[in-house]
């Protein structure tokens, strides 16, 4: 391809990076291969340019190809875990569409929210996240500082997780659920 | 919620050796807003926890990299392949890249023995697949001629000097299951010859002649690449079973993906002796899920006759074609003469 694609390409792999990145940790726990399906999701939309719809968003299309290299990453291993689950996926998907919807010029301002939700949390949940999460402590370690049961201290995580999805869904960063009929 | 996908996601989440199960479908599907809900707030998470904007802009610069570098190796084959006087210089490049490649992998993969069972049951995966009998059309091109500049001394003259008759690049290939096609292509002459088999009577003619019809599937199969062997190209279920038993087949880590995005897997047959009547080497690119060939590269064919080195099938279409599609009826005037080859009416 020329180098005026080339060009274009790379604003594009630019302006999706973050957000790739941040789908696929929601996807994926084992960083180094966060990193190689990254680069391969990267290098897949860039052989195939020619098939994307120049008239629809590029980071859809982009996440599409990721999840299905996500599910290829986990197939190889034989483990695909039971949460990305076809309908889950699809509903991560359209949170990440209503991020991008978001006022804000970068992602860091696009969620700016979660900060703030991080912040109202009760001591206890906030404690356990920002371990976790900010200070990277082994869940396993952060029970042991905090002196909690294991099990006690994985609840309150996710606990924490489904209090800041609530907050963020009502700071309008999380889409509202579909409702079936 | 439920405890129960609670303690499953937790157990994926913030285990150090996450547990996986595959009984749980139902389940998950019933709560999959709250499921995802956990997974994209663990993601932003994970991301404020770890983002370094010196590593995002090394990611970056690794993937235009890469980029650049596929498309600086693609410049220099594209470069090579359009001049005719360098086909050998292009073969010997190819070759090395391909012996390069092989060296790779096998330093590469993990365990050969694991990676062989992985082959076969992805292959087992895509015979089973070619034989539904669901329609597929695939475009042909060539990829390779045999270089004309000397005469191999275990090939005759007549051989040597016979030009095929058929232009195979950009034929197109209609397959219905293990054994049912219709191939068109056109003639040096200018005229389409088109051929098939409807799994009971193979049937072949040209626009200006009668339909040859005979109860020998193979008989009309001589012109084509791979006629004179066992397999004509045509035939991908019976090339795809052949990989089972002639060839060496691994499944590479390469992937790739489909116009429509689905993820394609690599698995690469090479022929162990040259008793096995067959190409040299055979690649498929196929949706791991379904099983359905997308692309398939038939490399080192027959020599003879005047046919290509190496010819590449590529998915156009899956939709379905008509139920008589298959046979020659369908594809001329009801008043064509007919010709029953082997007596049969």
């Amino acid at each position: 391809m020329n180098e005026k694609a080339r060009r274009a390409f790379e604003i594009l792999a630019r302006e999706n990076s973050r957000m790739l990145i941040v789908y696929l940790r929601s996807l994926v726990r084992d960083e180094a291969a966060i990193d190689d399906l990254f680069q391969e999701s990267m290098i897949v939309a860039w052989r195939r340019l020619d098939d994307c719809d120049p008239d629809r968003p590029f980071g859809p299309w982009l996440r599409g190809i990721a999840s299905r290299l996500v599910m290829a990453h986990y197939r190889k291993q034989k483990q695909v875990p039971v949460a990305l689950h076809e309908a889950v996926l699809s509903v991560v998907d359209r949170h990440f569409e209503n991020i991008s919807l978001l006022a804000g010029d970068t992602w860091d301002e696009k969620v700016a929210a979660l900060r703030e939700c991080v912040d109202a949390l009760p001591d206890g949940h906030k404690n356990v996240i920002s371990g976790r999460y900010f200070d990277g402590v082994q869940t396993q370690v952060l029970a042991e500082q905090l002196e909690l049961k294991l099990e006690a201290c994985k609840k309150r995580l996710q606990r924490g997780r489904a209090m800041l999805a609530e907050c963020l869904r009502k700071k309008g960063v999380l889409s509202a659920a579909e409702v079936t009929s | 919620m439920s405890d129960k996908i609670n303690d499953l996601l937790s157990d994926w989440l913030d285990d150090e050796q996450p547990k996986s199960t595959s009984t749980e479908d139902e389940v998950i599907e019933g709560s999959s807003e709250s499921v995802a809900d956990s997974l994209l707030v663990h993601g932003l998470l994970a991301d404020q926890g770890r983002h370094d904007d010196k590593q995002e802009a090394q990611r970056l610069r690794s993937v235009m990299e890469r980029i650049d570098s596929e498309d600086d190796a693609e410049s220099v084959i594209l470069a090579e392949a359009r001049r005719p006087s360098g086909r050998r210089r292009f073969a010997i490049l190819t070759s090395a890249l391909t012996i390069a490649a092989a060296v790779l992998v096998m330093f590469v993969v993990l365990g050969p023995q694991q990676n062989v069972s992985a082959a076969m049951a992805s292959l087992e995966k895509v015979i089973e697949a070619a034989a539904k009998p669901f329609d597929r059309t695939y475009r042909v091109s060539v990829i390779e001629e045999y270089p004309r500049g000397k005469k191999p001394r275990n090939l005759s003259q007549e051989a040597w000097e016979r030009e095929a008759e058929e232009q195979i690049d950009g034929a197109t290939l209609f397959v219905r299951g293990a054994n049912q096609f219709v191939l068109t292509v056109m003639l040096r002459s200018g005229i389409m010859r088109t051929m098939g088999c409807d799994g009971e009577v193979s049937w072949a003619f040209r626009e200006n002649g009668p339909v040859h019809v005979s109860t020998d599937l193979s008989r009309f199969r001589g012109g084509m690449p791979g006629g004179q062997q066992d397999l004509p190209f045509m035939n991908m279920h019976a090339h795809l079973s052949q990989l089972q038993s002639g060839y060496e087949v691994e499944l590479t880590d390469e992937v790739d993906a489909a116009t429509d995005g689905t993820v394609l897997s690599h698995l690469v047959g090479v022929r162990q002796s040259r008793d096995v009547r067959g190409p040299k080497q055979i690649e498929i690119w196929f949706d791991a899920d379904s099983g359905t060939v997308h692309k398939m590269v038939l490399d080192g064919l027959p020599r003879g006759r005047g046919g290509p080195k190496s010819v590449m099938l590529e998915l156009e279409d899956q939709s379905d074609l008509a139920p008589n599609f298959f046979s020659h009826q369908a594809h001329h005037e009801p008043g064509k003469r007919i010709r029953y080859e082997d007596g049969q009416r």
